[in-house]
């Protein structure tokens, strides 16, 4: 069997419990000791007392459990401010209606026992009050301490929920988008040019091979990536045609450094998207990886920035998972950067 | 019917020529890839249907329906059921999902068909068939596609319009003139500087002041006439 949260909670309230009201009856003990006044009689009284506190405690654990957990801390201590005193006053009246039944029944322990008086009665009540405040003040720290790490836990684990789903959703989206455009396009071609058509679809299959693989890797070498990004152009070459040409500038001794899987495609589908989709006349993209420096490289896409300016249609989605998974394979030693300059340059620099 | 086809991809295009060629009675009387171009072809062609992708480079096939003067019938052809498409009310528009096959094709056009020599349209007369023409209103992420019939109230609202047409109303950017001047006199009546109403939709009339005429639409809203309009609308009515 599990054990839950709740279940070590309410372990931990009861030790708490324990603790707190057995050390009071414990002190009261040595105090008493202490000042000679010691009796089975005046120890059994304090073992009464904090039981009864015990007792008392737990109903106002009761109370704040099932009436003031979602309230807020000042309309709490406000019910406080009559609760406490009321409960005092209610201890010690029961505390001394015990005595004085005890002694009606058996006169001779009251010796060596003050009379009692209404001072005394305040005094007493005053005390258990404080004693009261102080349990409170413990508790409550405590339970609104575990209250508010609870929202803070659910608050962060939905967060994370929330960009999980939304990163499938537009990941899911965006290759929906291309995969129905480019098999909107390979079906046009087989009537226009068979042979371009097979092509099409080779392409369409290494790059769905790639989207597969990609998943379960942290990095994949940039030969590889390269390779589907060629599939990848020349697929939207079939949607976008004349408008969109591109330059590729790989040095050769980069070839096999490794990046996160798919970050060159969505850097290039970004540009395509946001550059050359955008654009009557389309434009070039240019793709680069350099050296900067004996153990970091560099991979840059430039695109020509979009004719009109984009309505909400971006949201950054694709730049946000980008870095995300560059963090997951590099951790603080990558970047990735937007440059806008006439033309819009993506730049991921990244330990070789 | 004359259809003109609205898509960036030139392949994509050809597709759907190639589709539509099945059926002889379609005629495709233009083509084009991106805004601009589809709003010059459409106002001078006045196709009777417009195929229409949504993403295009200078824009997206609702700024060619918002800005043109004359709105055809439309079918939207998009790769995937985008988000955009969901603005709009059910059933209030077609859309064909790429690759596009010819049953789907045919099936959407059939009942464009359907709607356009349904009797109700073949009685109306060449000067009032505008009141079956539609007008095209994108606010915010909602768009409405709205006959002219449909139209209650027409209402200024700063510098644009506001209609009140089925259970909504929306705004669009135009002036009160501008849109008076596609509206069917027959049918719609400029009560005063801020209002139109469709005389459909008046409920009842009662003397108000300074000769004037307060109308009462069947919703309940009321429009003051002035004088000179309230004797216009008198003859109006008596034809």
């Amino acid at each position: 069997m599990t054990v839950t949260s709740t279940e070590i909670n309410h372990k931990k309230y009861w030790l708490f419990q324990l603790a707190f009201w057995g050390g009071y009856w414990f002190l009261d003990i040595i105090l008493v000791t202490a000042l000679g006044y010691s009796s089975v009689l005046i120890n059994s009284i304090f073992a009464i007392l904090s039981l009864l506190m015990f007792g008392f405690t737990h109903a106002l654990r009761f109370l704040y459990k099932r009436f003031f957990h979602q309230k807020s801390l000042a309309h709490l201590c406000l019910q406080l401010l009559w609760l406490l005193p009321l409960a005092s006053v209610v201890i010690q009246f029961i505390l001394f209606g015990i005595i004085y039944m005890t002694l009606q029944s058996n006169p001779d322990l009251g010796q060596g026992l003050q009379q009692s008086s209404a001072g005394s009665f305040v005094v007493y009540s005053m005390n258990t009050c404080i004693m009261l405040i102080l349990w409170c003040l413990v508790y409550l720290f405590k339970a609104e301490w575990a209250k508010r790490r609870q929202i803070e836990k659910t608050h962060w684990e939905n967060q994370v929920k929330l960009r999980d789903i939304e990163l499938q959703f537009l990941r899911s989206q965006i290759n929906s988008h291309f995969l129905f455009n480019a098999l909107n396009n390979i079906r046009s071609l087989i009537l226009e040019d068979t042979q371009a058509a097979r092509q099409g679809l080779t392409d369409l299959a290494t790059l769905l091979r790639g989207l597969m693989h990609s998943e379960a890797k942290l990095t994949v070498s940039l030969r590889d990536e390269v390779e589907w990004v060629k599939g990848y152009l020349a697929l939207e070459a079939l949607q976008f045609e004349q408008r969109l040409s591109y330059e590729l500038a790989i040095n050769p001794e980069l070839l096999d450094a490794q990046l996160p899987p798919l970050l060159l495609q969505t850097l290039v589908e970004n540009a395509i998207k946001h550059g050359i989709a955008r654009r009557r006349l389309g434009g070039k993209i240019r793709i680069s990886a350099d050296s900067i420096s004996f153990n970091r490289w560099r991979l840059q896409v430039e695109n020509p920035t979009a004719e009109l300016p984009m309505e909400h249609e971006s949201n950054g989605i694709g730049l946000k998972n980008a870095r995300d998974r560059l963090f997951a394979a590099f951790d603080h030693n990558a970047t990735l950067e937007l440059h806008f300059s006439g033309t819009v340059i993506a730049t991921a620099e990244m330990p070789s | 019917m004359n259809i003109v086809i609205v898509d960036d991809s030139r392949l994509a295009r050809k597709e759907l020529a190639g589709l539509l060629t099945e059926q002889s009675r379609h005629e495709i009387i233009g083509e084009a890839s991106d805004v601009q171009s589809a709003l010059e072809i459409v106002n001078r062609l006045k196709p009777d249907l417009l195929l229409l992708d949504i993403h295009l480079p200078d824009g997206s096939g609702f700024d060619i329906l918002e800005q043109a003067e004359h709105i055809p019938k439309v079918i939207f052809t998009t790769a995937y059921e985008q988000h955009a498409l969901r603005a709009f009310e059910i059933n209030a528009l077609d859309y064909l999902l790429k690759p596009i096959t010819s049953e789907r094709l045919f099936q959407a056009l059939e009942k464009i068909d359907t709607d356009k020599i349904s009797p109700n349209t073949q009685a109306q007369s060449s000067t009032n068939r505008k009141a079956d023409d539609h007008l095209f209103i994108r606010e915010g992420e909602r768009c409405h596609f709205v006959k002219y019939h449909e139209i209650r109230l027409l209402q200024v609202d700063g510098n644009y319009v506001r209609l009140f047409f089925r259970n909504t109303h929306a705004m669009m950017p135009r002036s009160l003139n501008y849109v008076e001047e596609r509206l069917d006199p027959n049918i719609f009546f400029r009560a005063n500087r801020q209002q139109i109403v469709n005389l459909n939709f008046v409920g009842r009339i009662e003397p108000w002041v300074g000769d004037g005429l307060l109308i009462i639409m069947q919703d309940g809203t009321q429009v003051e006439a002035s004088r000179r309009q309230a004797r216009e609308l008198k003859n109006a009515l008596e034809m």
